[in-house]
């Protein structure tokens, strides 16, 4: 709001221009895929953007490449407690004037032309340069007179990164979007008002909203009775979880709000043990594909999803959208099916004891319960739900499902989230993230490139539970390497299938979070593709004082 | 005297490295720090980042060091750390945001309970056995006895949600109602309208946490104002054909009160407790939850400063409570 | 002391006369036996099973099927109160009687030896009694749970009451203090008593002197203690499991039952009220049980 990028994401998923004048690609000639060598494979990505001519700062200065190109330096300098990741993939980043920069990328870079990929914090891919460069160099100045890391980090904080105007309470901070920050009491509300120099307000700008105030509100039953109260107008998404957008349903026609529910853009899933060293995941098979698809024909994911969350959610059984054109709706789908899986069970070596557990005997004789440790952050109601719904239709099939949640900040610390290896978690856990490769090329189930978490790599990556399919690895390789189009398509349909029949992760929904809004408010929109408070916040009005609907 | 409060101030010392000491181990041996969090929804996020970013927050040194490093930025320069999660220092968290909207709360209930507490435990002393000590007994009972966040929630569905617009769901204050500039015009009708806006929010989750207090101080009070009734100068009074409302009020009252002052002082880790669940039911935004936030999110600094800032106010009160019952009781003395 | 069993009989007599007399207290009585007996005989009693989801009947209000009505997951609410009661009461009277027992054996060391024994024992009350216990207890629940710290594992070893036995030994590393600080002032007073003097004179040793003359005259404030910590025990799990820092399923107790209709609890304020109503009602009822054993018990004390 308060920022706007070069370009965002609609609520369909389509790219607009924000403050560049249009969105590059191939066909305008911006988006150029370069095979310097001819030997067949792309070199480097180069996209050429042009910064709207009426985009201007908040204080009045235009915005320019010179912006961009210093908020890019700021990303990658090494006093910068940031990820070099991706600013490190930027391979040269060219001024050619004031409001026209070309940046390149090494190899292929199929994401280029997405929201924050100028090597920045998503959404705010520029500062402005003439309010920041002196505090920048005053604060590298100092720090580079000091050896010790810490002490340099310390003065960079206090110099640059939380100096005024960065932490807002102390100075305004300077935007280049259509709302300026006037206000802000800490825990209690932030106070924006509209830009009226914004270059895309809707005509009429004096029709729509000309003041937001964004509250905190910690507690959901509290959001709950406010927006049945109609103490607010809106909600954000996220903010609002599943459970509450049903329970706030039945609200909704007699109090005069809408609930929506942009479609979901994250995977609520179980990632199980794989790591077959361990006795743990030797003894209960999980390295076996067949126990994975036993546990999913158990679990009724539809049931859920239509029951406990009204049928506001999917199913998710690919790790792609289902929505997305990637997508490959011919995969192997695992319908609750408590025989099969019981079938499935028994074909492993296992049969019900007198407890209803089922039970079998190892290769060296020990008689093995199946107790299935199963993981989650503790003191989420929605989670603990489904965890508990869960664990009878486990019990239903004879897998004891022992539950061990623990606070968000313990479940996710390196030890344990990424300490599957050692046995940290044993069983599955069950936590959401945003599916890919919709956004960005994290595609992370390859087992090669450190990307198994281990003690030896220092528990980095992403493939948490340590599957390893060889035929998985060599097509991700290539698809890294594939620009858009039919062939990535079928080089991810493959992907999905081989994901399909061994199912090393368990997919439950996809996950969105539903938003409220008054009736009356128009445009009021949130797409699942942009991380910021929604989209095109400039066009939000209500309708009885004059806006009118812009159809997005 | 002086000597008495130094020597109390001295022996508080120990107690606070001790305590400062506990929290810092307990906290540390939790497993994940802050990187862990910035990481986690990054997908850009790698291994070089992570050690870069611990070396840079110091996160890679041995406990006692950093320990030793944070003891010794608090007392020369009074920097409590960093907050990681806000961006700004902890101390600016806890002690202009978070402090100043817990001590109104608290303040707000130490006062109910106080005010509730005096004439009910009077009233039912001087009413031994009636109805109404009996009645009153009993609500006693029930506020030691229910727990403060079903407390919470039944007030506000009855008072919120039964009956919307009077008082708020939660949260501090409404955002288009902010203390008012001065003006000659309409600033009085201002300032009692954002009074007003206040007052709405406050008084649900104050009665809530004043609820253990309120019941625990009637108790002594009725207990207290029976004691000095049967003591021998009271009784004179009476003897004297003072009447009984003279003698409640002159004499046997404000002795009776005394010593209630000295509970006030020792209330105050029970409101500390009551405070982290009343602020998470009314979703305000005061020290108690900034501490439970700060533990999930190890967010350390915010909750080092919150616990220890915590202790301090339970061991000063202490001393407190000390010095006014040695004044009020001349039996002990200052040594 | 050759008469202590003909007067302490006699007292006894007395004490529970006294204590019947104490009307609420002796209805408390025969609330908490329910209780308990619901909570053993839970299985027997209990309709439904309370694991059982039933998406057909979710959010049922109170009817005659459902006394207590039915939860987020058609769960019928009054089996999972009554398996719930089985927790909670368990909790809270182990914590009671351990943090009792720990309170008494400090403070009882405390009073008799005094000196830099004391001192010690005292300071580090102090200091207990400086943390503030809610935060920190979340603090060491994240730890007892977490793989790898020696906690952990020294809890790991008991299986599936790990959990059960992980939030009794929090509670009660918070909750032995105030019990400590009142033994040691009536072993205090107790050691200047003829009797203990008696004892010390006849050359006694000193852990027979504590435990057959101090420890028994001090019996009144400690059961008295006990049977108050049973309630505090019973709030303090409660507000932990309310944070999400409690017991884990399939064990149910109160506090999660709360936890969970909080967020339901616009369309479904039955989930919230009868949890909330029994932990009111049990604890109310130790509390009266408490007060009624002191009246009985200690008559000094009677106000």
């Amino acid at each position: 709001m308060i920022f706007v990028g070069l370009v965002y994401f609609d609520d369909e998923g389509n790219l607009k221009p924000g403050l560049a004048t249009e969105v590059p690609n191939e066909e305008n000639g911006r988006v150029e895929f370069l095979d310097d060598d001819n030997d067949g494979t792309v070199d480097r990505t180069r996209v050429r953007w042009t910064i709207h001519p009426e985009a201007v700062w908040q204080d009045g200065v235009p915005v320019t490449s010179a912006d961009y190109e210093f908020t890019y330096r700021v990303n990658v300098h090494p006093l910068i407690p940031t990820s070099k990741n991706l600013a490190e993939r930027i391979s040269s980043f060219e001024v050619i004037d004031d409001k026209n920069f070309v940046i390149e990328y090494s190899g292929i870079y199929a994401f280029a032309t997405q929201p924050g990929q100028t090597g920045l914090i998503q959404n705010v891919e520029a500062q402005p340069k003439h309010v920041w460069e002196p505090l920048f160099e005053a604060a590298i100045a100092a720090a580079e007179r000091l050896d010790d890391p810490e002490a340099q980090a310390e003065v960079i904080r206090q110099k640059f990164i939380a100096a005024a105007p960065a932490t807002s309470e102390l100075g305004p901070v300077v935007g280049n979007g259509a709302f300026i920050f006037k206000e802000w009491q800490p825990g209690n509300f932030v106070r924006l008002k509209r830009n009226p120099q914004f270059f895309r307000n809707p005509e009429n700008v004096a029709d729509y909203v000309q003041e937001i105030i964004i509250r905190f509100i910690a507690n959901t039953p509290t959001l709950q009775v406010n927006v049945i109260n109609g103490e607010v107008n809106a909600t954000t998404s996220p903010g609002l979880g599943l459970d509450e957008g049903v329970v706030l349903e039945r609200f909704a026609e007699a109090a005069g709000f809408v609930v929506a529910v942009p479609p979901g853009d994250k995977w609520e899933r179980l990632h199980l043990n794989l790591f077959d060293d361990l006795q743990v995941v030797e003894d209960l098979q999980l390295n076996d594909p067949r126990t994975r698809q036993a546990i999913a024909y158990a679990l009724d994911r539809q049931g859920l999803v239509d029951t406990l969350f009204g049928g506001l959610v999917k199913v998710a059984n690919s790790f792609i959208l289902s929505g997305d054109e990637n997508y490959n709706p011919d995969i192997t789908i695992y319908e609750y099916n408590p025989e099969k899986a019981r079938a499935l069970l028994a074909e492993l070596g296992w049969s019900a004891g007198a407890d209803g557990i089922l039970r079998r005997s190892s290769a060296d004789g020990r008689e093995i319960r199946f107790d299935l440790q199963y993981k989650t952050t503790a003191g989420n109601a929605t989670r603990e739900r489904i965890q508990e719904f869960f664990q009878s239709n486990l019990r239903e099939v004879g897998i004891n499902a022992v539950i061990d949640n623990l606070p968000s900040g313990s479940f996710f610390s390196r030890e344990h989230f990424r300490g599957a290896s050692e046995g940290a978690w044993t069983g599955m856990i069950q936590f959401f993230s945003t599916l890919v490769p919709v956004r960005n090329d994290g595609l992370w189930l390859n087992s090669d490139n450190n990307n198994t978490p281990t003690v030896d790599n220092g528990r980095s990556g992403r493939n948490l539970g340590g599957w390893n399919n060889e035929e998985f690895n060599t097509l991700q390789a290539q698809v890294v390497n594939t620009p858009p189009g039919e062939k990535r398509q079928e080089l991810l349909a493959r992907m999905q299938e081989i994901y399909a029949a061994e199912l090393p992760i368990i997919g439950i929904y996809e996950r969105a979070d539903p938003y409220t809004y008054k009736d009356g408010l128009l445009n009021y929109n949130f797409s699942i593709f942009e991380n910021s408070l929604s989209i095109e916040p400039w066009n939000w009005g209500w309708s009885q004082n004059g806006a009118t609907d812009l159809g997005q | 005297m002086f000597k008495y409060i130094v020597t109390r101030l001295l022996q508080a010392i120990p107690t606070l490295i001790a305590v400062s000491v506990l929290v810092f181990i307990l906290i540390n041996w939790t497993p994940g720090d802050p990187i862990d969090q910035l990481g986690l929804n990054n997908p850009n996020f790698t291994q070089e980042d992570y050690q870069r970013l611990r070396e840079a927050y110091g996160l890679d040194k041995p406990w006692l060091e950093r320990y030793s490093r944070w003891v010794w930025g608090v007392l020369t320069r009074f920097d409590l750390g960093f907050s990681r999660r806000y961006g700004i220092p902890a101390a600016t968290v806890i002690f202009q945001q978070r402090l100043p909207n817990t001590l109104l709360l608290s303040g707000a209930a130490l006062f109910i309970a106080l005010a509730v507490a005096i004439p009910v435990g009077v009233l039912s002393a001087t009413r031994q056995y009636s109805f109404f000590d009996y009645l009153f007994t009993f609500i006693n009972f029930a506020g030691i006895s229910v727990p403060v966040f079903w407390l919470g929630m039944l007030l506000i569905y009855l008072f919120s949600v039964q009956i919307p617009g009077i008082f708020p769901a939660g949260g501090l204050s409404s955002p288009e109602i902010t203390y008012p500039a001065w003006s000659e015009a309409g600033f009085w009708s201002d300032w009692w309208r954002w009074l007003f806006d206040r007052l709405r929010y406050l008084i649900l989750p104050a009665i809530t946490l004043a609820s253990i207090q309120m019941a625990a101080w009637t108790r002594f009070m009725r207990s207290s104002m029976l004691e000095v009734m049967n003591l021998d100068y009271v009784r004179t009074a009476r003897a004297k054909g003072l009447s009984e409302q003279r003698v409640t009020y002159k004499h046997s009252l404000r002795n009776a009160l005394l010593p209630i002052v000295t509970l006030v002082g020792l209330a105050i880790p029970q409101v500390v407790n009551g405070a982290v669940l009343t602020e998470t039911v009314f979703a305000w935004p005061g020290m108690g939850r900034a501490i439970v936030e700060a533990i999930l999110n190890k967010d350390f600094p915010v909750a080092m400063a919150a616990i220890l800032l915590s202790a301090v106010l339970i061991v000063v009160f202490n001393i407190i409570t000390d010095l006014i019952y040695a004044l009020v009781d001349p039996r002990i003395s200052y040594s | 002391m050759i008469s202590t069993t003909a007067a302490s009989t006699a007292q006894q007599r007395r004490g529970l006369k006294r204590f019947l007399r104490h009307r609420l207290a002796s209805l408390s009585i025969v609330v908490i036996v329910l209780l308990v007996l619901s909570a053993i005989f839970a299985a027997q009693l209990v309709p439904f099973d309370y694991r059982q989801p039933n998406l057909l009947e979710l959010f049922l209000p109170p009817s005659i099927t459902h006394w207590f009505g039915s939860d987020d997951l058609g769960r019928d609410v009054l089996s999972r109160v009554l398996y719930g009661g089985r927790v909670s009461l368990l909790v809270g009277i182990l914590a009671a009687l351990v943090s009792t027992t720990v309170g008494t054996a400090l403070g009882v060391i405390s009073g008799y030896f005094g000196g830099w024994v004391d001192n010690l024992i005292m300071r580090f009350t102090d200091i207990m009694l400086s943390v503030p216990t809610l935060p920190i207890l979340i603090v060491v629940g994240a730890l007892l749970k977490e793989s790898g710290t020696p906690l952990a594992e020294f809890f790991a070893r008991f299986g599936a009451a790990k959990n059960i036995l992980a939030i009794i030994s929090i509670i009660v590393l918070f909750s032995w203090m105030s019990t400590a600080r009142l033994i040691r002032a009536e072993i205090l007073s107790l050691k200047e008593r003829d009797f203990a003097q008696a004892a010390l004179a006849l050359g006694a040793r000193a852990p027979r002197i504590m435990f057959s003359h101090l420890v028994p005259n001090a019996l009144a404030i400690i059961i008295v203690q006990a049977t108050l910590g049973v309630g505090r025990a019973i709030l303090i799990e409660s507000g932990l499991s309310f944070l999400g820092f409690g017991i884990q399923s399939p064990d149910v107790s109160w506090g999660t039952m709360l936890s969970r209709a909080q967020q339901y609890f616009l369309i479904a304020p039955w989930l919230a009220f009868f949890p909330g109503l029994m932990i009111f009602l049990t604890v109310l009822s130790f509390n009266y049980i408490g007060d009624g054993l002191r009246d009985a018990l200690d008559p000094r004390s009677r106000a």
